[in-house]
């Protein structure tokens, strides 16, 4: 029983940084609903406990995104300010609302990274579709990149920057007139960073849902990045990264301090998460994601099922049984 | 200024190491506080781990407890962050960008703000 437990806890630790790092999602999204559905866990200490695995697997690829000057720190750092201050704010609203009220939300969060998924799925499907139709006429042309994201929502937490050089965004930074603005201070050597304050809220905001639900954040943080402040998808998820260790850690702290963390679930669950994300990164290439998000997509949209069952105080199904 | 491409500022870089050295040093106390976990016969989600106590911690760790080593490795993960955050505080001041270094030390500040309004409100 003992083993058992321990080795379900870690398994389940491993697919959801799995596919999390298949899938482009944090470990967070997965390894909430494992542990209340699957184990029975109340939601707060669920969401602690996958906190813990969003630190870790954020701080081990943000390392190799800050060597290979993917992420931009000083952007993150700004950012991080008001992803903190969020997360505060939602570690300690996430004690005022119910278990149901939880779940709901965590059912939300859900159906939406399905159909941020499914329409990553559809774009790619449509990418490949036309890159066959224009091959004949194209001739020595390149083909699109499968890994760049039509969809930067889709481009979520824990997802590899997709390869190639940034694309361009905004104009180029002049250094007569970015001297001395801490904004200009903050883009990148072909791109600037634009309207600072709405990406600050929305920042405010992702920090909120992560202490909340216990995920990463990257859901709301890297389409801010990219479609709001107009910075390159790769140094927004890259970014996004980066910013989601001290987002979750604010978060966590308040739930570490007050008692949530059950050190014999969390130790099998971070173990196991940080395998399954490291060793399924290496092998990424080699799978086929578009098949496997589909499949996903169903896998997602049966827990939001249960989640919300759970929610509305109806019977649940198998995995809350 | 944003970090030129042909230049690696020692900010970074220090970043990039504390946070993966830091993470081997968590899962890896983690993993060694799973397996005497499984030597002292716990059982996790039916059993429920003792709480953290960081003046017996020490103690604890030293007698080779199992929640010792989780909870060191737990405090570690959590701190990672922190510790990079510093580390930025830091190397930026020395590269003289202290407006970048304010704003690090700004998140710090939200941090320690986290643990106060915790345990006030425990």
């Amino acid at each position: 029983m003992q083993m058992e437990l321990t080795l379900l806890l870690a398994v389940g630790g491993i697919l959801a940084g799995g596919f999390g790092a298949l899938l482009g999602l944090g470990g967070g999204i997965l390894v909430v609903p494992l542990l209340t559905l699957g184990f029975g866990l109340p939601f707060r200490e669920a969401a602690a406990i996958s906190l813990m695995g969003v630190i870790t697997t954020s701080s081990s690829s943000a390392a190799v995104y800050l060597r290979r000057r993917t992420a931009n720190l000083r952007l993150g750092l700004t950012l991080e300010l008001f992803t903190a201050t969020g997360a505060l704010v939602g570690g300690l609203v996430a004690f005022a609302l119910s278990e149901r009220m939880l779940a709901g939300l965590m059912a939300a969060m859900l159906i939406y990274t399905a159909w941020t998924m499914l329409r990553r799925a559809l774009s790619e499907r449509r990418d490949a579709a036309g890159a066959a139709a224009q091959a004949p006429t194209r001739g020595a042309a390149p083909a699109a990149d499968p890994a760049v994201p039509a969809d930067p929502a889709a481009a979520v937490a824990g997802a590899d920057p997709p390869a190639g050089d940034p694309p361009t965004v905004g104009a180029p930074v002049s250094p007569s007139t970015a001297r001395g603005s801490y904004v200009a201070a903050l883009g990148g050597s072909d791109y600037v960073v634009r309207r600072l304050p709405f990406g600050a809220a929305l920042a405010f905001a992702a920090g909120i849902l992560s202490a909340l639900l216990g995920v990463g954040g990257g859901v709301v943080q890297v389409p801010a990045m990219n479609l709001v402040m107009g910075v390159p998808l790769r140094v927004s998820t890259a970014t996004s990264n980066l910013m989601m260790g001290v987002t979750a850690s604010a978060g966590a702290l308040v739930y570490v301090l007050r008692g949530q963390v059950d050190p014999y679930v969390a130790g099998p669950v971070v173990v196991g998460v940080f395998l399954g994300a490291v060793s399924t990164s290496r092998v990424a290439h080699l799978v086929p994601t578009r098949i496997l998000r589909l499949l996903f997509v169903v896998v997602l949209c049966y827990t939001a099922f249960e989640m919300a069952s759970r929610a509305l105080g109806l019977p649940i199904g198998p995995l809350g049984a | 200024m944003p970090e030129p491409a042909g230049r690696r500022p020692d900010t970074v870089d220090a970043a990039a190491r504390v946070l993966a050295t830091g993470t081997y040093v968590s899962v890896a106390l983690a993993a060694i506080g799973t397996f005497l976990m499984l030597l002292a016969g716990h059982v996790p989600v039916t059993q429920r781990g003792p709480g953290l106590d960081l003046a017996r911690l020490p103690a604890e760790l030293l007698g080779g407890r199992a929640s010792a080593f989780l909870w060191v490795a737990l405090l570690v993960a959590v701190l990672l962050p922190s510790a990079r955050v510093i580390v930025a505080a830091v190397g930026y001041l020395r590269e003289g960008d202290p407006r970048q270094s304010r704003v690090a030390v700004a998140v710090l500040c939200v941090l320690v703000a986290s643990t106060v309004i915790a345990l006030v409100t425990k």
